[in-house]
């Protein structure tokens, strides 16, 4: 069989070789084959279920999907109508929608406000105090305090910063400092430049 | 007389149930032979040829109604004819768990054992040397070969881009031409 003009100078091209190839059929098929391959196709169509089944999960439902239980009155859907509506149904425009959405927002915000404001409100005093009463009043107040509470003694006594005056009695002071070994109380005392007799008492 | 309506005529036919049978049956006796060949090139032995081409067509008959007719009817049915042999080319593989290199000696073996078969003769060296291609290296000689497809045809069936087959088709070639000069 004689090729396409095209397709047989595109070989030509590529492969002499293959160009020379006659290409011809070398297969045999059964006698009349196409003949009885369209009726063979169309039984098969016609007889066997050729649709691509789908999984069964439930064979027990798959058997009761074709069963109608109901019924309905004869001639039923010859004479059903849907009756053409007098007038035009009035429509009601439902605002309820838009006002919840509103009053929605406006709860979560007074929430968020309300719950922002009792937090603000338990601020602990001394800090809210303390940003407001300068470093020099502070001092001076203390400063006053000790002289109120406190004996002649400790006037004349450095306050040094980082420190505050407490009440503490002798004894008090002596649970506290009855671990720790006299050495260390020494060492302690002549860096704070006070005498053994006074941090005794 | 449906024989000499054309194409989108015999698919209107079909989804509008009238004379759908006929209509189907017509589709068949008009295309029932290239395709056959084209799956008989590709999977050699008869009896596996009528199994796939009845898988097409059974396809073909189950998807005719929501065909889109914006590819051409034969396309259409190339297309599927083209991937139906190569899944059961796939399911052999699996089956016999034979390997892609060894595939192509399977296939050589069905020849040889093919009626009138002779190694000597041109036209069987020249499928012994299709069946060494690679599958779609295959499909695309045979086409442009056996059934003188136009690039632009054969793009439609595989969705391959023009380029793509040519440079397949010339590797195709070559490949066959090695062969045959060396067997």
């Amino acid at each position: 069989m004689a090729k396409d003009n095209t397709i047989q100078n595109e070989l030509i091209e590529i492969s002499q070789a293959v160009a020379n190839l006659q290409g011809e059929n070398p297969f045999a098929i059964p006698t009349d084959y196409f003949k009885t391959f369209p009726q063979k196709i169309m039984e098969k169509i016609e007889n066997e279920d050729v649709s691509f089944p789908e999984p069964v999960f439930s064979p027990t439902l798959a058997a009761l999907r074709d069963k109608n239980p109901f019924t309905i009155p004869a001639g039923y859907f010859n004479k059903f109508e849907v009756p053409a509506p007098k007038e035009e149904a009035k429509v009601i425009r439902m605002s309820f929608n838009s006002i919840a959405k509103y009053a929605a927002a406006a709860c979560l915000v007074g929430l968020t406000l309300g719950l922002f404001y009792f937090f603000n409100m338990n601020v602990q005093p001394t800090t809210l105090a303390a940003n407001q009463v300068s470093a020099n009043e502070i001092e001076q107040y203390l400063n006053e305090t000790d002289i109120l509470e406190m004996g002649e003694k400790e006037i004349d006594s450095p306050i040094s910063e980082g420190f505050t005056l407490v009440d503490i009695s002798a004894s008090t002071i002596s649970e506290m400092l009855k671990d720790v070994p006299d050495g260390d109380i020494s060492r302690f005392l002549d860096q704070n430049s006070l005498t053994e007799s006074n941090s005794m008492n | 007389m449906l024989q000499e309506t054309d194409d989108n005529e015999l698919v209107r036919l079909f989804k509008q149930h009238i004379d759908r049978e006929k209509a189907f049956t017509t589709i068949v006796k008009r295309y029932q032979e290239r395709i056959y060949w084209q799956i008989r090139r590709m999977v050699v032995r008869h009896e596996d040829a009528d199994d796939v081409m009845q898988h097409v067509f059974i396809k073909a008959w189950n998807g005719l109604d929501n065909f889109r007719e914006d590819a051409k009817l034969f396309t259409w049915l190339y297309r599927i004819a083209v991937n139906e042999s190569l899944t059961y080319l796939e399911q052999q593989k699996k089956r016999s768990a034979v390997s892609i290199d060894d595939l192509g000696d399977a296939l050589e073996n069905k020849l040889s054992s093919e009626k009138g078969f002779d190694e000597k003769q041109a036209m069987w060296k020249l499928q012994k040397a299709i069946q060494q291609l690679p599958e779609k290296q295959r499909v695309v000689f045979n086409l442009r070969y056996f059934d003188e497809m136009s690039y632009d045809q054969m793009s439609e069936v595989l969705e391959t881009s023009v380029g793509a087959l040519k440079a397949s088709y010339h590797h195709a070639v070559k490949k066959i031409e090695d062969y045959i000069l060396n067997h």
